[in-house]
């Protein structure tokens, strides 16, 4: 294995030019005699030839002329906007508070559980009035938050809209494309 | 250096208050920009929507520039940040059934002009969407950007040990993908 790294690292040096003379002739001998270096020698030069012609890939002049007035457009868009975004805010809130309660509520109350699918959704607007936010332990919610991803990717939607669906929020023209990309965002810089 | 200096001093030009320093910053490297997003992403759509992000943490952070190293070398930095969130994110939406608005850009799209082996490109392009993230970053800053491994090291903050272990194993799957896509023909 370790000879076949070491041969790998003298062909990519070779195609990289970086190869004295003596190291060439070394490895032309040895590609003479190695049926199998040849065959490596061969598929690694294949990739190295397509380099030339990804250098060569030229993108269209009039996409190119669109990139800035898209831009400016988005710049000007987004300074329209407020900066504060109401309803990505309590959406999100929402989603760490409801975590937090059935996280923290102790052992003998009704919704000691796991799982969010358990739960009707008026137990949750109750337990949700009542403030447990000093409580709430990022570290348990992370871990709950991530499982709840992977087995109720449909409960998630539901409390992040708060009982709204994403393509209703998009019919009343209350987010757009840009609050979606922002949600996405926000999640994953908090979540992982 | 020259060119080190031109791109210094339409930054300084901006955050004077000059905006068409900006939009020059912006046509010097758009391409640039543009093909790298493209390259990591895999294709146009998603390419296109990490540029439009590039250039707005540009807009934002270019006060935060220190001169020490390259305009580029800053630009490449925030590409391939923007590209490595990008598919994060990508991964995430594939994962949430939420249900967005269907980009309104024809699909179809490819803004790359047609140029010899284009089809084998955009093979490669498919096959590098295959491999980890962090392999393709090395693969494609070591290939096709040309850059050595002390710069990609500056770029994306790895040791140069581990970036030369992520590049060799990216070559081999690329190769034996490659191998597999020719078995298929």
């Amino acid at each position: 294995m370790k000879t076949k790294n070491k041969n790998i690292d003298l062909i990519l040096r070779y195609l990289d030019g970086e190869l004295d003379d003596v190291e060439k002739e070394n490895l032309f001998n040895e590609l003479k005699k190695n049926e199998e270096l040849r065959k490596e020698f061969d598929s690694i030069k294949n990739i190295f030839d397509l380099k030339s012609d990804v250098q060569k890939a030229k993108v269209n002049q009039e996409y190119l002329d669109s990139i800035i007035p898209k831009f400016r457009a988005k710049l000007e868009k987004g300074n329209e906007r407020k900066s504060f975004n109401p309803i990505f805010a309590s959406a999100l809130t929402v989603v760490l508070i409801a975590i937090a309660v059935l996280l923290l509520i102790p052992k003998g109350s009704k919704i000691v559980t796991n799982n969010f699918s358990d739960i009707s959704d008026e137990e949750l607007i109750q337990h949700l009035s009542q403030d447990y936010s000093d409580l709430i332990q990022e570290e348990k919610i992370d871990s709950l938050l991530n499982s709840e991803l992977k087995t109720a990717p449909d409960k998630i939607s539901y409390y992040v809209f708060n009982g709204d669906d994403i393509t209703n929020l998009y019919k009343k023209n209350l987010i757009n494309p840009e609050d979606e990309n922002e949600i996405y965002s926000e999640l994953i810089a908090k979540k992982f | 250096m020259q060119e080190q200096n031109n791109d210094f001093e339409l930054i300084k030009k901006f955050l004077d208050g000059d905006e068409s320093a900006f939009n020059r910053l912006v046509l010097k490297y758009q391409e640039k920009i543009y093909l790298l997003a493209r390259r990591m992403t895999g294709n146009h759509l998603d390419a296109d929507e990490v540029v439009q992000e590039v250039l707005m943490v540009l807009y934002k952070k270019l006060n935060t520039f220190e001169y020490k190293s390259s305009f580029y070398t800053w630009l490449y930095r925030i590409t391939m940040t923007r590209s490595l969130n990008y598919i994060k994110k990508r991964s995430l939406k594939a994962f949430l059934p939420l249900s967005g608005l269907k980009n309104k850009m024809n699909e179809d799209f490819d803004p790359l002009v047609s140029f010899e082996n284009k089809e084998k490109i955009v093979r490669l392009e498919k096959i590098l969407q295959k491999i980890p993230a962090k392999q393709r970053e090395v693969f494609i800053l070591r290939n096709f950007e040309q850059l050595d491994y002390e710069e990609i090291s500056k770029i994306t903050g790895t040791s140069i040990g581990a970036l030369k272990a992520n590049y060799f194993h990216a070559l081999n799957k690329v190769k034996e993908l490659m191998k597999d896509y020719e078995n298929q023909k």
